[in-house]
């Protein structure tokens, strides 16, 4: 048996040859590899919008859900669970970078949970279409300011759902409130205690610090060496630049940080331990905004519909200001049941007001994030 | 007497294990110490003790089912890797053949590659063959990671077992597939040992390439990165981490026991070894 | 590539050449227990790797229409950016981590193979087995014991000295998590081949007078070089691309080579740069292997 199978590999397989076929065999790989993404990213682009569609009874119905961990929980879709459809499929990233490059390599999925300033990328991907908005009986009382963020061509690409301020959070013992800037997060008087989050939005906000003239989200190259060099020049001004949260909660809480790039939640899970105070700044606050995509190619139209409609209603509002402290897109949330606090410090009175200019400056595409990455990158490693 | 060591010597090695061993589970310690703080942060001050995190995370069926995903993937990729480098070591070693500086050049060549990009890369790859993404994915972009790992940790082993012996094995009239069993194998235990573990730690806590090829069944890691999100839910995962922890303490104190075993099989390769060279 | 040779021929010349058919046979045996790993690799490395060379030229990119093949990154990357500085602070890095873990771990190694007898298996199971926990639950637990309220610094309040800052958020903390990370990894490759030592070698070296120590020097050093060697590579290569430690431990300075992948590629959503970053860092670790693998000469340390 076995010298003839030696027999066999002597005789048809020589090291060459067997060598020879592999790299072929590895070559063809690439090639198809070239061409199935080629056509992968030339199909959708909300091409079956006008197909007719198979309807909610004929959908295969289990819906598959790329989200962060968290946004599985029921409360979030219990009116969907409610209608008796089956229970969504989760998968988790974690972040949202990883999120679309992920989607970029192929990964598919019915619905995914990006923040508005990704919509044009995952246009740009061809990875989905526009949401019929007739089809979301919740839409109506949605957040203008927010679903606008949501549009390409006057189409709604992402149901906006939750969302928060890119603040500064502080330590009322060390900085003064009143100040109500960005420079904060640059004030050579707070030195050794200043926590930056990871993020080129540092970049933007000394922008603002320095009243470039330029649209912060797509700043002229000089301005964006500017504020460049800006942030060089304070780094020195750093504890550190916070990669997770919890960590930089603590720091705030024992002391370490006086001031740090942060969302309202830093501001509800530290306010009970330390003076703090969460600051929308004067020069406008960054806002972000983040909800649900659609699938190009879904199978599950009709459900996911359905879906955002269940993530859109008052009470699931409710629910995701008071346990995790981030905003929601319904403007007929209940407000009587949250803290009175909680409602000021996010501006939830007047969430239209306190989302558009000049309070806020909401997030969107950056036509340049390469470069502003590669700017960031050059103030981490200075 | 040892001629390694004096007893002095011997004595200073001791210390420096000691020493190295705090090092090593001082951080294990502070974890088995916070799983019962009852506070979502990890740091003092004490706030109390609490069996919270232990109860909430026997029921959390996505942790548990990430355990065990990750418990199958490790399992997975380390016996795959160790089949591939056993005879990739052996070959290094003992033959010539054609273009290898090539081939140890390729054995090698995966730990270089940063995980981000190979995980993006074989993402495509597998979208582009068309394999759906699941724990599978996940033990094949590790077997890639952990190969060159395997190899270094045999190779050095291999260089220092005599070829004598397996040509004796030879000249006595063994297959090459009986030397290989009686001889080279149960000398090499010891790496094969060794390269399991370390392959199994690696995919184990493995998350960066496992992110991009995992599908919907995260790994543990993976599970753990996500949940970074929710602060709350971090100290059900410490105390994972504590019971993984103390399983694989059972897990070496079974070793201790199994290891007994192993000795009595060694004694009679030994005994084997010393026939050979006497025929 | 072909520079890069760990192994060390042990046929030794005396023998009998076999026949020729004999040899036909063995190399027809070689070639099919390689293929197994060979092609592995090839189908599941080389491909993708080809793949991001692609991306580094343009020739795959993200979006169809942007399908050009252009050497910009590369150029980019090589003449008009900070990463080259930083691809030295990476290696520099890597070199410190790599000889601090080799020298924490050698002796380690040396008490196992050769002086814990029976009790080794069960010792060396005792290092890897923190192992098992999350890296990350790991790094958060350095911090509770390096941070400023952590357990050292409290210690030093207690005896009266001021709180140490340089402990975490530094590249102290960097280089002290990352050699707490490698050193049992790197003490096995060097514990199997110290275990493998001819005991009696030894003995043979003491009764001709030898010191321990030189026996050791001219000996068991050489001897387990290859050990060495394998734990050296082992930490150098992948710690060149490291980026977690040094983004969660190194405070500000923490920027590093695979950092700017990392983020070419996330945060920057620039796969073309990225890919070039990559590829360059893939040659670079290929010459360095081969500059190194001239110096240390394998050879001379077989039988």
């Amino acid at each position: 048996m076995r010298s003839e199978l030696d027999a066999v590999l002597r005789s048809s397989l020589g090291r060459r040859a067997f060598l020879k076929y592999l790299a072929i065999a590895g070559g063809t790989g690439v090639l198809a590899a070239c061409q199935k993404n080629i056509t992968a990213a030339t199909q959708g682009g909300g091409a079956s919008a006008t197909e007719t569609r198979p309807p909610l009874e004929s959908e295969p119905g289990v819906l598959h859900a790329y989200e962060w961990a968290g946004f599985e929980v029921k409360p979030l879709w219990r009116s969907y669970a409610a209608k008796g459809y089956p229970d969504p499929k989760f998968s988790f990233f974690t972040n949202t970078e990883q999120a679309l490059a992920k989607t970029a390599g192929g990964y598919t999925w019915d619905i995914v949970h990006p923040e508005v300033g990704y919509v044009q990328d995952y246009f740009n991907l061809g990875a989905v279409q526009p949401w019929d908005t007739s089809l979301i009986s919740n839409f109506p009382d949605l957040n203008p300011a927010l679903e606008k963020a949501g549009q390409l061509d006057g189409k709604q690409y992402e149901i906006v759902t939750d969302w928060g301020y890119s603040g500064v959070i502080i330590r009322t013992d060390h900085a003064d409130p009143s100040i109500n800037s960005y420079s904060y997060l640059f004030d050579d008087s707070l030195a050794g205690h200043i926590s930056w989050f990871d993020t080129p939005w540092i970049l933007l906000q000394a922008g603002l610090v320095l009243g470039v003239e330029s649209d912060i989200f797509d700043m002229t190259p000089q301005d964006l060496e500017t504020c460049k060099n800006y942030c060089i020049q304070k780094k020195k001004n750093l504890y550190n630049i916070w990669v997770d949260f919890t960590q930089m909660w603590d720091d705030v809480r024992q002391g370490n940080v006086w001031a740090a790039y942060a969302w309202p939640d830093a501001w509800v899970n530290t306010r009970n331990d330390a003076p703090v105070a969460y600051i929308r700044p004067k020069e406008g606050v960054l806002a972000w905004g983040e909800g649900l995509m659609l699938n190009a190619n879904t199978e599950n139209y009709y459900h996911a519909h359905e879906y955002a409609n269940a993530w859109t209603m008052p009470q699931t509002g409710l629910w995701v200001i008071n346990n995790y402290g981030y905003g929601h897109s319904n403007l007929k949330v209940d407000l009587s049941k949250v803290d009175p606090a909680v409602v000021r410090a996010f501006g939830l009175d007047d969430p239209v007001g306190n989302l558009s200019p000049p309070a806020a400056l909401m997030d969107r595409y950056q036509p340049q994030r390469d470069a502003y990455n590669r700017a960031w990158d050059e103030v981490k490693a200075a | 007497m040892n001629p390694a060591v004096s007893r002095g010597g011997r004595r200073s090695l001791w210390i420096f294990f000691a020493l190295l061993v705090v090092f090593l589970y001082a951080p294990i310690l502070i974890l088995i110490v916070f799983s019962f703080n009852d506070r979502t942060f990890v740091s003092f001050p004490w706030q109390g003790f609490t069996f919270r995190w232990y109860r909430e995370f026997v029921h959390n069926s996505a942790l548990l089912g990430a355990l065990r995903t990750s418990a199958l993937v490790a399992t997975l990729t380390s016996v795959v890797t160790v089949v591939l480098a056993i005879p990739a070591s052996i070959l290094l070693v003992r033959r010539r053949f054609f273009a290898k500086g090539a081939v140890s050049g390729l054995l090698l060549a995966p730990l270089v590659i940063p995980l981000v990009v190979f995980g993006i890369a074989l993402l495509i790859l597998f979208n582009t063959v068309g394999i759906p993404l699941s724990p599978l994915t996940v033990a094949i972009g590790h077997i890639v990671i952990a190969l060159p790992f395997a190899i270094l940790t045999m190779v050095p082993r291999l260089e220092r077992i005599s070829v004598s012996l397996e040509e004796a094995s030879r000249d006595l009239g063994a297959g090459p597939l009986r030397t290989f069993r009686s001889i080279t194998l149960p000398l090499l235990a010891p790496a094969v040992l060794s390269a399991f573990l370390i392959v199994f730690t690696i995919s184990f806590d493995e998350v960066v390439v496992a992110s991009f090829i995992a599908g919907d069944q995260p790994t543990f890691p993976l599970y753990l990165f996500s949940q970074l999100r929710l602060p709350q839910r971090l100290p059900q995962v410490i105390a994972v981490a504590v019971v993984v922890m103390t399983v694989s303490s059972i897990v070496v104190i079974a070793s201790e026991v199994g290891r007994r075993l192993a000795d009595r099989r060694l004694e009679r390769v030994a005994n084997l070894q010393q026939e050979v060279s006497a025929g | 590539m072909t520079e890069l040779d760990l192994s060390i021929e042990t046929e030794r010349r005396g023998r009998p050449v076999p026949s020729r058919r004999r040899r036909g046979r063995r190399g027809a045996v070689t070639a099919g227990l390689l293929s197994g790993p060979v092609s592995y690799l090839l189908v599941f490395f080389v491909v993708p790797v080809v793949m991001v060379a692609c991306y580094s030229v343009g020739l795959l990119t993200l979006l169809p229409q942007d399908h050009y093949l252009s050497l910009r990154a590369w150029h980019d990357f090589l003449f008009g950016s900070i990463y080259m500085g930083v691809f030295w602070k990476s290696v520099r890095m890597s070199l410190g981590v790599s000889i601090t873990s080799v020298l924490l771990a050698y002796p380690v190694a040396y008490l196992l193979a050769l002086v814990a007898g029976r009790r080794k298996y069960t010792l060396l199971l005792v290092i890897v087995a923190p192992f098992l926990t999350s890296y990350l639950l790991r790094v958060l637990a350095w911090r509770v014991i390096l941070g400023e309220q952590g357990v050292v610094n409290s210690f030093l309040k207690l005896v009266g000295i001021a709180p140490q800052g340089w402990l975490f958020y530094s590249q102290f903390a960097v280089y002290l998590v990352l050699a707490y990370v490698w050193v049992p990894f790197v003490a096995l490759p060097i514990f199997v081949s110290l275990e493998a030592l001819d005991l009696s070698l030894l003995e043979a070296s003491n009764d001709l007078g030898a010191s321990r120590w030189t026996t050791f020097r001219r000996v068991t050093l050489p001897l387990s070089m290859p050990g060495v060697i394998a734990a050296f590579v082992f930490v150098f290569i992948p710690t060149l691309g490291e980026y977690v430690t040094p983004l969660l431990v190194g405070g500000p300075k923490g920027f590093m080579f695979g950092n700017g992948i990392q983020n070419a590629f996330l945060q920057g959503f620039d796969w073309q740069f990225g890919s070039a970053m990559s590829m360059f860092l893939i040659g670079a670790v290929m010459v360095l292997m081969a500059v190194f693998g001239r110096f240390v000469s394998f050879r001379s340390v077989s039988e």
